[in-house]
């Protein structure tokens, strides 16, 4: 069947959409959730996908509202609940998950969600820059500025240099 | 010379999204300040190290993730179905009166056809006509659905009562269109028939006058009143599909539900 193109990628698509979960929650519990999340959005506004769009950038702009929310949400729940009865996101239970994957789930943590997520979008699922600022609902300066921020922050952590605070003056091109 | 070249695009180097006539000016530049290699190069690395890594997170899908997936596909390769509304549109349109079956040239037949009107006659197919399908909003929450579409649109939207014609709300619904949101009202008549009224804020050029378009079948009549546009969508008649615009233009003042 000629229509059979874009849909059938479907499912390496649900596999970048989990791992850009794990890398924004930095919990398979919680990515997993997401994936959810944004499958039931994406049944409910299949309609509005056209065919000829980008189906990938399509869901990943999706988990990216999705995920927005939920922070909303949890930043709300915070508030109204004690400390200490939900485990804090980025902290998977170590036991869990494989030491490697553990690793680079606590560096990413500590990046902010803003530069974590365009660093996700264009390192880990090769997005170009204009799907990203489009998936993100940025100006691409904007986004250049996260990723390289991002970026920084993440070599840094994981090579066990300090990360200056804020993480903005590291990045000026040269030392 | 190196000092122009930037951090973006020290970037787009390692994205693979550098113009090729800036590669020149950029390998210069990492000839020049050796220290910055590394720091690239582990950029380079990062990216297939971070997938590497985070897919040995995971072993096997998830039960309910594989049916949601599976559900997905079904519901894309449903709307594949319904290309005509996708591209193109316009050349199955026909335009028989308003205005603009005067001015009716190339520029109007291509892409004018506001995307709420195009929005109105898919969602009349999808979900009119699917009677199992259930409406988001039930029409005895009319009050709710309109303070909910006035959030949405950003404008004040009612909910028009049809009675007078013979027609019922059955509810509403919340869609998107090329363009923006867009707010769709169901209605039945008493044999069961259904209309689609679908309201959008975003601007366009419609004016105030009925104009109607005939769709795959479809009858479609569209306007704009107070920065509201109205798409009515039924499978009925050019001079019936009249009378219900006129019936819902002297709304403006009464007759809200």
């Amino acid at each position: 069947m000629a229509d059979r193109g874009p849909v059938d990628a479907l499912s390496d698509h649900v596999a970048g959409l989990r791992r850009y979960a794990l890398a924004l929650t930095g919990s398979r519990q919680e990515a997993e959730d997401l994936v959810q999340e944004t499958l039931t959005r994406a049944i409910a506004a299949a309609r509005t996908w056209r065919r000829d769009g980008n189906l990938r950038a399509w869901l990943f702009a999706i988990m990216h509202n999705a995920f927005a929310t939920e922070r909303r949400h949890r930043a709300a729940a915070r508030q109204t609940f004690a400390e200490g009865e939900a485990p804090e996101p980025g902290h998977p239970a170590p036991q869990l998950i494989r030491l490697e994957v553990r690793d680079v789930l606590s560096a990413l943590a500590q990046l902010p969600d803003q530069q974590r997520a365009a660093l996700s979008l264009i390192a880990l699922e090769e997005f170009s820059y204009a799907e990203a600022a489009r998936i993100l609902e940025i100006p691409m300066g904007t986004l250049m500025s996260r990723l390289a921020r991002g970026r920084e922050a993440l070599r840094r952590i994981m090579s066990g240099e300090p990360v200056p605070r804020p993480v903005m003056r590291v990045i000026e091109g040269k030392r | 010379m190196s000092e122009n070249v930037t951090e973006a695009e020290l970037q787009a180097f390692v994205d693979g999204e550098l113009p090729k006539e800036r590669l020149r000016e950029v390998l210069v530049h990492l000839g020049s300040y050796p220290d910055e290699i590394p720091r690239i190069a582990w950029y380079i690395l990062q990216k297939d190290e971070l997938r590497r890594r985070l897919d040995a997170a995971w072993t096997g899908a998830h039960p309910k993730t594989a049916e949601l997936e599976n559900q997905l596909a079904q519901q894309l390769r449903h709307s594949q179905l319904r290309p005509w509304l996708q591209r193109g549109a316009a050349v199955a349109l026909l335009l028989t009166i308003g205005w603009w079956s005067h001015t009716l040239s190339e520029e109007y037949l291509g892409d004018h056809l506001p995307p709420v009107v195009l929005e109105a006659a898919q969602a009349h197919q999808v979900f009119a006509d699917d009677r199992q399908r259930p409406v988001e909003l039930a029409a005895a929450a009319a009050e709710d659905m309109a303070g909910w579409f006035s959030s949405q649109l950003g404008k004040p939207v009612r909910i028009p009562s049809l009675d007078v014609v013979g027609l019922r709300l059955v509810g509403g619904r919340l869609l998107s269109a090329e363009d923006g949101p867009v707010a769709q009202l169901i209605y039945e008549d008493k044999a069961g028939r259904r209309l689609t009224l679908c309201l959008s804020s975003e601007p366009n050029e419609v004016g105030p006058e009925v104009q109607i378009a005939e769709i795959e079948g479809l009858t479609a009549g569209f306007w704009q009143v107070d920065d509201l546009t109205y798409a009515l969508v039924a499978e009925t008649t050019e001079a019936q599909l009249s009378a219900i615009a006129s019936e819902l233009g002297g709304q403006e003042e009464e007759g809200f539900l």
